[in-house]
């Protein structure tokens, strides 16, 4: 079996395949991770750039602070000496210093200086004109006016131009920055839709491999069901034939020691009576005028077993033959046991038993009339054979219900003989056995009589039961199934049935079916047998006949007569005569 | 006598020395043409205060101080010269100013940087008095400047290189 499955599964992997479409999204899926690794890579160099880009925007705002601060301090120590509140040494040392931060080289390798107009160089060198030509020291207070009006508009152009200086600094950096955060901004993008595509493409090819492999998976299963199915069937078939093989080896085994036996019967009496034979013929022989009597009784009785035997063979043989097939009739039971009395009333009363019958109702049955006479013949001369002179044989006949509600006639055959040992009352519809207090000359038989009897009460769909105790006599009882008309037969096998439609209907039911359902319901189970049930239905349906019915308590009746359904079906379930 | 004429030509030569005119380096700054009238005789160009203690240093004195040469990368100009220097805590040391006091660094064009003179002395900092054996102009940092070694946790710390130093004081 697991073989077989492992089979099917390497051959539903082998069957596993990717389709060119898939092959193609998978390349793609393929090529955009790697453009996306490549790029990455790439992208390392453009990091060093914008490392350097951020150092360059850092180191400059160093140099515009300062820039603006040097010059500041400038114009100013301009404008406080052009009104006499410093020297001309003062405005000289701040003009040098200035020009120390002009020449400060920041990381982008160039100066502030580098970066300044010409505009601005003219402003300092105008400026630088007016301080050298003037006198060392303070200004005297007699140039103030003078040198302040020229000196004015000057300090105005250099703050001007500082601040233009920076200005155009910091708009480069921020070109840089705005350059910078574009072309990051593109990288992204790109890494962007790269991974847009490796994500639609490789989700495409996996949802393509799952629905190809959830395929691959139900042909796979529907496969292993499939063999299953027909690994069972194999199974079945191979029981059937080893069960089939069985049987004929029992039949064999029994058809064996069936020769055997009636091999044994039949010579057993054929001995006596050749042997009893040659015994007359030598006595007529010697003496014609001899008294053959007595033999001529032995070998009567010997031919009568012998007869027995025969007929008893011949009676199971035929049933064998005939196996499943009788004729079916409608057969009165107290008619059967009756001719079998007639039968074997003789014996009986040769021996001074007394049979009585006790019936309390005519009763029918369906089946073979032969074969139910041969049971009741069979059972009667067994009660005969293993009682005692005198003794009373004790028939009765009446009807009973088993629990599945089945009803039968119900025949007893009771005697006061010998009794049968517990052990031995299973086997004894086992032909050719005999209980071990018969098995000698007291009891003749051939172990035929009750194995003949079970064989045509199951035909019968009959049973069979046997009481004894040792000593005290036997009861037997004989049930079998009485008459059924087809109309009969129809009812039992719905009614089975018909309380559990009703329960469901009525559970279904609403205020506005109550009327319909509840009429039909009692109407059905009434017919069925359940006469009481469905009155109360009925009754209950014929209070709904009026338009002005109130249904509002219509919950409330449907739990009551659910509740007499159900208890309805409980006791069907239950119901037994005995 | 000859003690006399001895004498008379160490005063010469001071007043030789002392009146010189100053000589400055030639790799001159492109931005700063403008010249500076000079200092006045004895004019104390760097002034070292903790507290009510003040120590001035004219440029003669600062030249006749025990000095030493190195040779550092200037991280302005981003060249290599050689200056001329005073380990700071000499000044330190003159003005008694200790390791844990906050000593302020004040530039002529008022920048100041101010941190611990244990800091200070800690990262080695130097009082430069020449470039290139020459006076440092002002448009080079000059006068004076504080420098600090190649191998100085300050070497790129640019914030306490005080250019055109003009006092040291206590806070």
């Amino acid at each position: 079996m697991y073989r077989l499955q492992a089979r099917i599964r390497q051959r539903s992997i082998s069957r596993f395949h990717v389709t060119k479409f898939q092959y193609f999204i998978f390349a793609i899926a393929c090529s955009s991770i790697l453009a996306l690794g490549f790029f990455s890579f790439t992208q390392l160099n453009s990091t060093v750039e914008t490392e350097k880009v951020l150092s360059d925007v850092e180191t400059p705002a160093a140099s515009i602070i300062f820039t603006q601060r040097e010059t500041l301090v400038y114009a100013t120590r301009l404008a406080q000496w052009s009104n006499g509140g410093t020297s001309r040494r003062s405005v000289q040392i701040a003009r040098n210093i200035l020009a120390q931060r002009l020449a400060v080289i920041d990381t982008s390798g160039r100066s502030m200086g580098e970066r300044a107009q010409a505009q601005y160089w003219s402003a300092l060198n105008a400026a630088d004109k007016i301080v050298a030509s003037a006198q060392p020291g303070v200004l005297p207070e007699a140039n103030h006016l003078e040198i302040n009006r020229e000196i004015s508009p000057i300090i105005d152009e250099i703050l001007a131009q500082s601040r233009a200086l920076v200005v155009s600094y910091q708009r480069s950096v921020d070109r840089k920055m705005v350059d910078n955060a574009r072309r990051v901004a593109e990288q992204d993008r790109r890494n962007v839709f790269l991974f847009f595509i490796f994500i639609t493409t490789g989700t495409l090819f996996l949802l393509l491999n799952a629905r190809t492999n959830f395929k691959n998976f139900r042909i796979a299963s529907e496969k292993i069901e499939e063999e299953q199915l027909q690994l069972d069937t194999t199974l079945a078939n191979l029981k059937a034939a080893e069960q089939a093989v069985i049987e004929l080896q029992d039949i064999n085994e029994t058809k064996n020691a069936f020769i055997s036996t009636v091999n044994h019967e039949l010579r057993t009496p054929l001995t006596s009576i050749i042997g009893y034979i040659d015994l007359v013929r030598e006595l007529r022989e010697e003496d014609p005028s001899a008294d053959l009597s007595q033999y001529l009784e032995i070998l009567d009785r010997n031919a009568q077993i012998l007869l027995h035997v025969v007929e008893s063979i011949l009676s199971i043989s035929k049933i064998d033959s005939n196996k499943g097939h009788k004729d079916n009739e409608k057969i009165q039971i107290n008619q059967i046991i009756d001719n079998a009395m007639f039968i074997m009333a003789p014996a009986i009363e040769k021996s001074s038993q007394k049979i009585t019958f006790k019936a309390d109702e005519e009763l029918f049955v369906e089946g073979d009339p032969g074969q139910l006479n041969q049971v009741f013949i069979n059972l009667l001369g067994n009660a005969h054979k293993f009682s005692p002179p005198g003794s009373l044989i004790e028939v009765s006949l009446n009807s009973t219900t088993l629990k599945d509600g089945n009803e039968f006639a119900r025949i007893v055959v009771q005697d006061h003989g010998i009794g049968i040992p517990k052990e031995d009352i299973e086997y004894l519809a086992t032909r050719f056995f005999r209980a071990k207090n018969t098995d000698s000359g007291q009891y003749p038989g051939t172990g035929l009589g009750l194995a003949i009897v079970q064989q045509i009460l199951d035909l019968h769909r009959g049973k069979l039961t046997i009481e004894s105790t040792l000593g005290e006599g036997t009861k037997i009882t004989v049930l079998i199934p009485l008459y059924l008309s087809d109309y009969e037969k129809l009812i039992r096998e719905r009614s089975s049935d018909v309380i559990e439609r009703a329960i469901h209907a009525l559970e279904s039911a609403t205020p506005a079916t109550a009327h319909s359902v509840t009429h039909t319901i009692g109407g059905a189970i009434g017919f069925y047998g359940f006469e009481e049930v469905g009155q109360e239905i009925l009754k209950y349906s014929k209070s709904l006949d009026s338009k002005d019915a109130d249904l509002g308590g219509f919950e409330v009746d449907k739990v009551r007569l659910l509740t007499l359904l159900k208890r309805a079906a409980e006791e069907m379930g239950s119901k037994t005569h005995e | 006598m000859k003690m006399k004429k001895i004498m008379t030509a160490t005063l010469i030569a001071t007043l030789l020395i002392t009146t010189a005119p100053v000589t400055f380096a030639t790799d001159k700054n492109p931005y700063g043409t403008a010249t500076v009238d000079p200092a006045g005789p004895n004019e104390v160009i760097f002034k070292v205060s903790k507290g009510g203690r003040e120590v001035g240093f004219t440029l003669s004195r600062l030249f006749n101080m025990k000095s030493s040469t190195i040779s550092i990368y200037e991280p302005f100009i981003k060249k290599r010269q050689t200056f001329t220097v005073v380990p700071m805590k000499n000044f330190f040391s003159l003005a008694g100013i200790s390791g844990k006091d906050k000593v302020i660094t004040t530039a002529l064009n008022d920048y100041t940087y101010t941190n611990t003179a244990r800091k200070f002395i800690e990262a080695g900092a130097f009082i430069a008095i020449k470039r290139n054996g020459a006076a440092i102009s002002y448009d080079q940092g000059g006068p004076i400047r504080i420098v600090f070694s190649d191998k100085s946790k300050w070497a790129t710390y640019l914030d306490a290189w005080n250019w055109s130093l003009a006092s040291i004081s206590v806070k």
